[in-house]
C-alpha cells in the first residue's frame, strides 16, 4: 500500500472504512491500523457517494454493502476501482468502471518502477501465501517479473 | 430478549445434552441455548460461503450474513477453497489501467 500511496490518493467510501477499519480494529487486525494511519495522514480519503447513485446501483445489481458504495463512488468520481470481489467486478464491467485487483497493482507498481523486483516478488509471495489468487496466475506474474531481468541481461550482453 | 419455541429433537441429542449438563453442572436449557447459538453461527458462515460461491452475494454481503468483517470473510472463503477466478488476460488489462494512475 505504501508505494501506491506515494503516487496516488485512495478514496474509500465510509461503509468500506467501517468494514475494513472500525470492525477489524476490534479484532486486532494490523491492516486496520495501517489504513487508519493513512486516513489520518490524508493519503486515504473517506468520501460518500450520493444516495441517488447508491440506491440506483442497489436496485440495478441487487448488491449491498461496501461494493455498492465503492461502485457508486467510482462512478461519480470517474475513478478506477480497487476490487477483488467477483460481483463487484461484474457490476463494474457493466458500468464501464475500470477495475484493478491487488495482483495487477503489484505488477503495475513494478512496471512503473515504484517498487523493485525483490519487493514485487515478495508481494506476490505474500499474495500466494494468502491464497486468494490461483497459483498459476501468481506463478505467471512472477515469471514475467523475473524475465525482465533476463531480457535486460541479454540486451546488455548483446550490446557489449 | 429471549423468545420461547417448542421443537422436536432426536432422542440421542436430548440424551447427549442431559449427560453434558451433568458434567458441566449447567442447566439443560442453558446448554441447548449454547449449542443452538454455536450451530446457528456455523450455519450463517456456511450459508455465506455457499452463497458467495454461487455468485449470489458479494464479499461484504457474505460478511454481513456471517457476522464477520470483510477480512475475516475472505479468510473464511480461502479456508473453504474459494479462489478468485481472475484470468491472466483480465490481469493484463488491469495492469494497463493501474499504470495510468500511478
Amino acid at each position: 500500500m505504501k508505494p501506491l500511496l506515494k503516487s496516488a490518493i485512495i478514496v474509500i467510501p465510509k461503509k468500506v472504512y467501517n468494514e475494513s477499519v472500525e470492525r477489524s480494529k476490534g479484532l486486532g487486525r494490523e491492516d486496520a491500523y495501517e489504513i487508519e494511519s493513512y486516513v489520518n495522514k490524508r493519503r486515504i480519503e473517506i468520501k460518500e457517494a450520493s444516495e441517488k447513485t447508491t440506491k440506483e446501483y442497489e436496485e440495478m445489481f441487487n448488491i449491498e454493502g461496501g461494493e455498492k458504495e465503492s461502485l457508486a463512488l467510482a462512478s461519480e468520481f470517474k475513478l478506477p476501482m480497487l476490487c477483488d470481489d467477483k460481483r463487484g467486478m461484474n457490476a463494474a464491467k457493466v458500468l464501464n468502471i475500470n477495475i484493478i485487483s491487488s495482483i495487477a497493482m503489484v505488477k503495475a507498481l513494478y512496471n512503473k518502477k515504484r517498487i523493485d523486483k525483490k519487493t514485487a516478488l515478495n508481494s506476490l509471495d505474500e499474495l500466494e501465501r494468502y491464497g486468494w489468487y490461483k497459483k498459476d496466475l501468481i506463478e505467471n506474474m512472477k515469471e514475467e517479473i523475473k524475465n525482465v531481468k533476463t531480457n535486460i541481461t541479454k540486451d546488455t550482453q548483446n550490446s557489449f | 430478549m429471549l423468545k420461547q419455541i417448542s421443537l422436536r429433537i432426536p432422542k440421542t441429542v436430548f440424551d447427549t445434552v442431559n449427560s453434558l449438563s451433568k458434567f458441566e453442572h449447567l442447566e439443560r436449557s442453558m446448554l441447548f441455548r449454547q449449542a443452538l447459538l454455536k450451530g446457528i453461527n456455523q450455519l450463517r458462515k456456511e450459508t455465506a460461503v455457499n452463497l458467495y460461491k454461487e455468485g449470489n452475494l458479494s464479499i461484504s454481503e457474505a460478511a454481513k450474513l456471517a457476522n464477520l468483517g470483510v477480512g475475516e470473510m475472505m479468510d473464511l472463503l480461502i479456508k473453504n477453497g474459494v479462489k478468485s477466478d481472475l484470468s491472466m488476460e483480465e490481469v493484463r488489462v488491469q495492469v494497463k489501467v493501474a499504470e495510468k494512475i500511478i
